[in-house]
């Protein structure tokens, strides 16, 4: 039961407008109930002597009724709906804002279309029970209670053969509950798998294009299309059972009533007008009856929907800590530091150990898949190392608070990711209040201006969604300037000149250096040329540091790095010869 | 695809639209509307056997009737409800069927949209059509068609019943109709409008959550969380106010119907009062016609209930033809040629070519490249290069000039059979959340797992494939996310050896690979390339060491052509690229 209660923890800030709300819905329910009795009422009056004049009452109470009932009723609804949009507003933000802190292994493992399904149907699921379901449970008990109030005070003894009912109706409730559960589980699991085709199908279109797969995705998704109506059908047959099966139950309970309420009264024990008037009060009761089932299911629905929002909020956040440490420096030190991910036994880096002293560059080198782009995401705190201790300025960068470390680090990642945004927003997205001519000389410095100046709306441009209108090379430097902007201490390169081509490489390369002579920089690459003005090199394999040193004195050894200086002179001088 | 409110389109319109797609199933509909019809009958019946077992039962004491009236009421109520099950249970396997149909018909629609479009449409708003727009139509092909019908019969039904008692007071009741109708059109206006402006909130919510958790490294390492918090909740206060716009009016539709309704009720008890004190009227006869009024207006005051599905029915329905109606599809000549065996010859004749009226990316561009020989295109960024691949590929279609291949136009060829003869290796490697062996051989079952080993041994990425733990059954994660990008670009390569093309394009294919895994990828490729044209988009000269030609671009237009050496002599835009790198690995 610890689910219920964590759910309606949620409700805590919006009691008050929740309970006037229902106190409104308590009212609308009492003025509905008096409508059809006025109108009894007046039929009455037909049955004696009557004037003209004497209907004219019940007419304006008609009418009275319906705009009392119509007030409450508008106000009820503006109320209890309106708070579950407040709700669901509160969820979607916490359900944002826990993702935001979540940490990035956590991304790696959870597919986008899943988590955006969360996002979506499952907190809707989750409204609905908290909003419209609540309204309906509490018409459901406000009329129960009064029927049943007056049902007990006309006839103990139908009231008692009433009640053979109850357990049928529990214990149906129970069982269509717990299968809606699960079933409204599975639904949601398969709308997600759903999600989660379509969303890789429209991110991939490109390559699906190239290899004309069209036909083939389009099968694959009718798989899931499939496996979703199945799904939704199994759902739909417990779904819909709720209604006519409690419908069918109370059937049972009111002709129980009429055949024992009618032996009653050719046994003079009751009056027929008690039998009457019970019978009537029961009829009240029958549209409650399958309003429970309703409630429940909208409960059931919401309950799985919030487990599964709830799995994510009970994710554990990335930790921080507060610390009032600086980071004045930038001198970054990597003591037996190993890594895998996701607890793999596969070790991606192995004991790396090595110092980097402030305002100096690193270059790291490596062949694919050696655990380069993983070291430096070590830095920032995207990843925790799984033993050992990386340390700036001596100390151990576990004590800085995350905002202190990352504020202090440039960092340009592989893939350079844009958001559909200006390029402006784009450049200023670590900062910003950054002024137009902030913005500017970013852009200059990293060669992307000039590229800009030829666009309309220059860095007021909106690039797609994830740059798509940019080139690669572009979108590396808005990448680049991004990182320059914030004027970091540490700047990190993840191979940022890959798209770039040569001349453009050799220009930013120069603005490069002069930004790097403050800070301390590591730079991956897989061209000697970029990493060969480094006062260190560093040469991975498999995760381990093969060779390190100063590039003049790597290259005096037969090191890997100087096979690829070889490498490239050599095809160079191929080239100058063919 | 416009995210505007227009407010113009009728509902009707919309509906006739909407009606083709449960044509197929009509057949279901009409049994679920009789199960419904009869369902309701029975459910009729049942206060007419309680008035009989009381009457008949217990005033007129037949005793023996009583039994029998009670286990009637228990037969025909357990028959109606099962007929309710059974028509709930058709009609939404009905909605479910149709809104499959709808999905499969937007999806397969997106498929053959030219890039342009997705170049305009970023990828949450449109999981948004094809996801929670189309469920929004469940309902409305479950329930609703059948609940409409049952409705509009049920209404004409009351109709004659009313007639039949007195026509008089049929026709004072029926001149509510209109007004009702008036008011409901008010508010429909408004709440289209409301409920539009409420679906465009919620998809600009998606796509704002769906980008930050894309994005979520550059989000963290740029520090900004806070801001992007605060920007969601702003977008998110919107999307609130939008829901509570809807509530609005939603709330008082109702009571205003409800109101309208009594003042009918009131006017029919005036008037008939004053019928039956002149005798032209009996009481039983008023009694009925009050009880028959309300049961007249009960299908208005739940088609106010209804309002909220059908509202987002429509809303998602006109979004999901907003996408149907984008067609960007490109020509298809109706005399296709497919099927050849293509020799590879590539012309470009005065190609122009802008993406959105803006710059041109291309302008006038002429070159021939010969079957069986290769190509490099050497060029700064942004000088067009990447987009003369698009257009060998046909995602997008030439303004002005013709490309041709083999001497033929390119648009008379099946482009989707064209791009079979064609691998394409892009600079961004996209990867399934599939098997290693999937995404090489991208499911197509004539490549066995030979097949997708030799070319992979070709490529040079066997090797690291198999030291994974589970080889080639390594399921990726999205997008690839447990491979290193030089992993994946070898995975690309793979992919595109297999198909054993007539035409290979590159995009910078090898530029994220170090130099000794390049080494192994080079000399996959210059077997791959013998006797097939390949066109190959380098930056660096090593990789265009072995090209029968390069071509230089420059600002979208073909500034040099020729030999390495026939370039380097001429001193133009390649002999200073070449500088520069000889400089830099000096």
């Amino acid at each position: 039961m610890k689910k219920i209660v964590s759910v309606f923890t949620l409700l805590k800030p919006h009691k008050r407008s929740l309970i006037i709300g229902l106190v409104f819905a308590l009212l609308a329910n009492v003025f509905d109930i008096l409508g059809p009795y006025v109108l009894k009422l007046s039929f009455d009056v037909f049955q004696k002597n009557f004037r003209w004049n004497d209907l004219l009452p019940y007419a304006v109470l008609l009418l009275l009724f319906a705009l009392i009932r119509g007030f409450f009723r508008f106000k009820m609804r503006m109320k209890v709906v309106g708070v579950s949009r407040d709700l669901e507003f509160d969820l979607r933000t916490t359900y944002f804002d826990h993702l935001l802190k979540l940490p990035s292994q956590f991304f790696d493992l959870n597919k986008t279309g899943d988590l955006m399904n969360r996002a979506t149907s499952d907190i809707e699921n989750v409204r609905m029970m908290l909003g419209p379901a609540l309204m309906y449970a509490t018409n459901t008990i406000v009329i129960m209670i009064v029927s049943f109030s007056v049902m007990f005070a006309l006839s103990v003894e139908l009231t008692l053969y009433m009640s053979i009912i109850l357990p049928a109706v529990v214990v149906s409730v129970g069982w269509m509950g717990r299968e809606e559960f699960l079933r409204t589980d599975a639904q949601q699991e398969s709308l997600s798998e759903l999600s989660a085709a379509v969303q890789e199908n429209l991110s991939g279109i490109r390559v699906i294009r190239s290899y004309s797969l069209e036909q083939r995705e389009i099968e694959n998704l009718e798989k899931h299309n499939q496996k979703f109506f199945d799904k939704s059908v199994r759902l739909l047959r417990i779904d819909m059972l709720f209604t006519p099966l409690l419908g069918i139950i109370f059937s049972f309970g009111f002709s129980i009533i009429l055949w024992k309420g009618g032996l009653l009264v050719l046994a003079n024990k009751i009056t027929l007008g008690t039998l009457v008037a019970f019978i009537s009060y029961l009829g009240l009761l029958g549209w409650p009856m399958i309003a429970i089932g309703w409630v429940a299911n909208l409960m059931q629905r919401g309950l799985a929907s919030w487990n599964r929002i709830q799995n994510i909020l009970s994710e554990p956040l990335e930790k921080e800590i507060n610390s009032i440490l600086t980071i004045q420096n930038g001198s970054i030190e990597f003591k037996n530091v190993s890594f895998s991910y996701n607890n793999d036994t596969r070790m991606v880096l192995k004991d790396i150990d090595f110092e980097l002293p402030a305002g100096k560059s690193l270059g790291i080198l490596g062949k694919t898949g050696s655990g380069k782009t993983t070291l430096v995401s070590l830095i920032p705190r995207l990843y925790t190392p799984t033993e050992g201790k990386i340390f700036i300025d001596g100390e151990e960068i576990q004590n800085y608070s995350i905002a202190t470390l990352r504020s202090s680090i440039g960092f340009v990642p592989q893939e350079a990711f844009l958001f559909s945004a200006t390029i402006a927003e784009n450049i200023a997205f670590g900062k910003s209040d950054a002024k137009q001519s902030e913005i500017e000389t970013a852009a200059k410095q990293s060669l992307l201006y000039n590229d800009i100046e030829q666009f309309e709306n220059g860095l007021k441009t909106l690039v797609g969604e994830r740059g798509l209108t940019l080139s690669g090379g572009q979108k590396q430097r808005t990448a680049i300037a991004r990182a320059f902007l914030i004027n970091p201490k540490i700047l990190i390169l993840d191979d940022p000149l890959a798209n770039v081509d040569t001349e453009t490489e050799h220009r930013i390369l120069q603005y490069l250096y002069e930004f790097m002579k403050k800070r301390t920089t590591i730079i991956i690459s897989h061209r000697a040329s970029t990493v060969m003005n480094c006062d260190y090199l560093i040469v991975l394999d498999h995760g381990e540091i093969v060779e390190q040193g100063e590039p003049s004195q790597l290259i005096r050894e037969d090191s890997y790095f100087r096979k690829l200086v070889e490498r490239q002179r050599i095809a160079e001088e191929l080239e100058e010869v063919a | 695809m416009s995210e505007e409110i227009t407010g113009k389109t009728f509902d009707w319109k919309l509906f006739k639209r909407l009606l083709p797609f449960a044509k197929p199933y009509w057949k279901s509909f009409l049994i679920a509307v009789i199960c419904m019809l009869t369902g309701s009958f029975l459910e009729l019946l049942g206060p007419i056997f309680t008035k009989k077992a009381i009457d008949e039962g217990l005033i007129q004491k037949q005793y023996s009737l009583l039994p029998l009236y009670v286990l009637s009421f228990l037969v025909t109520s357990i028959l109606g409800y099962s007929l309710r099950y059974l028509e709930s249970q058709i009609s939404g396997v009905n909605g479910q069927k149709i809104i499959w149909d709808i999905r499969k018909k937007v999806f397969s629609h997106l498929q053959f949209q030219s890039l342009s479009f997705f170049d305009r449409n970023p990828v949450g708003k449109l999981m948004t059509r094809v996801t929670s727009d189309i469920s929004a139509l469940s309902e409305l092909f479950g329930a609703g068609l059948v609940g409409l019908v049952g409705d509009i019969l049920s209404l004409l039904g009351v109709l004659i019943i009313l007639f039949t008692i007195d026509w008089k007071l049929a026709l004072i009741t029926l001149f509510i109709v209109p007004i009702l109708v008036i008011v409901s059109l008010i508010f429909r206006k408004h709440m289209r409008d409301a409920f539009r402006k409420m679906r465009l909130m919620i998809t600009k919510t998606n796509t704002y959550l769906q980008e930050s958790i894309t994005g979520i490294k550059v989000v963290k390492l740029f520090l900004r969380e806070k801001r992007n918090r605060m920007e969601f909740q702003e977008i998110s206060e919107q999307l609130k106010s939008a829901q509570l716009k809807t509530i609005f009016f939603f709330a008082l539709f109702f009571p205003v119907v409800d109101i309208l309704i009594s003042i009918i009720l009131a006017a029919a008890l005036l008037t008939g009062g004053y019928q039956i004190l002149y005798g032209s009227l009996t009481v039983g006869a008023l009694v009925a016609f009050l009880q028959y009024a309300e049961r007249f207006f009960r299908p208005v005051r739940d088609l106010s209930e209804k309002y909220n599905i059908l509202q987002s029915a429509f809303a998602g329905a006109e979004r999901v033809f907003s996408v149907l109606d984008e067609d960007t599809q490109i020509y298809i000549s109706p005399t296709v040629i497919k099927n050849v065996d293509l020799k590879g010859k590539v012309n470009f004749e005065e190609v122009s070519f802008f993406y959105r009226s803006e710059v041109e990316v291309l302008k006038n561009v002429t070159f021939q490249v010969d079957a069986g020989t290769k190509v490099a295109l050497v060029g700064a960024t942004g000088a067009g290069k990447s987009t003369i691949l698009s257009l060998l590929m046909r995602q997008y279609e030439v303004q002005k000039g013709r490309i041709e291949i083999d001497d033929i136009d390119i648009s008379e060829y099946d482009p989707y059979w064209l791009r079979t003869q064609i691998a394409i290796v892009l600079q961004d490697v996209y990867l399934f959340s599939d098997t290693i062996a999937n995404n090489i051989s991208m499911g197509r079952k004539e490549f066995t797992r030979r097949d997708i080993e030799w070319a992979a041994n070709e490529i040079g990425a066997h090797y690291f494939i198999e030291r994974l733990p589970k080889g080639y059954e390594t399921v990726l994660l999205e997008r690839g996310a447990n491979l290193s990008s030089g992993q994946k670009q070898l995975i690309a390569l793979t992919r595109a050896l297999i198909t054993q093309p007539k035409l290979l394009l590159l995009d910078e294919a090898t530029s994220a690979v170090d130099t000794e895994t390049e080494s192994f990828i080079q000399q996959g490729l210059k077997r791959v390339m013998e006797n097939r044209t390949s066109i190959i988009v380098a930056h660096r000269l090593s990789t265009i060491q072995n090209v029968d030609k390069i071509l230089v671009f420059h600002k979208g237009k073909l500034k040099e052509q020729g030999t390495h050496e026939m370039l380097l002599a001429l001193k133009g835009i390649y002999y200073h690229l070449y500088q520069l790198q000889f400089e830099d690995a000096a």
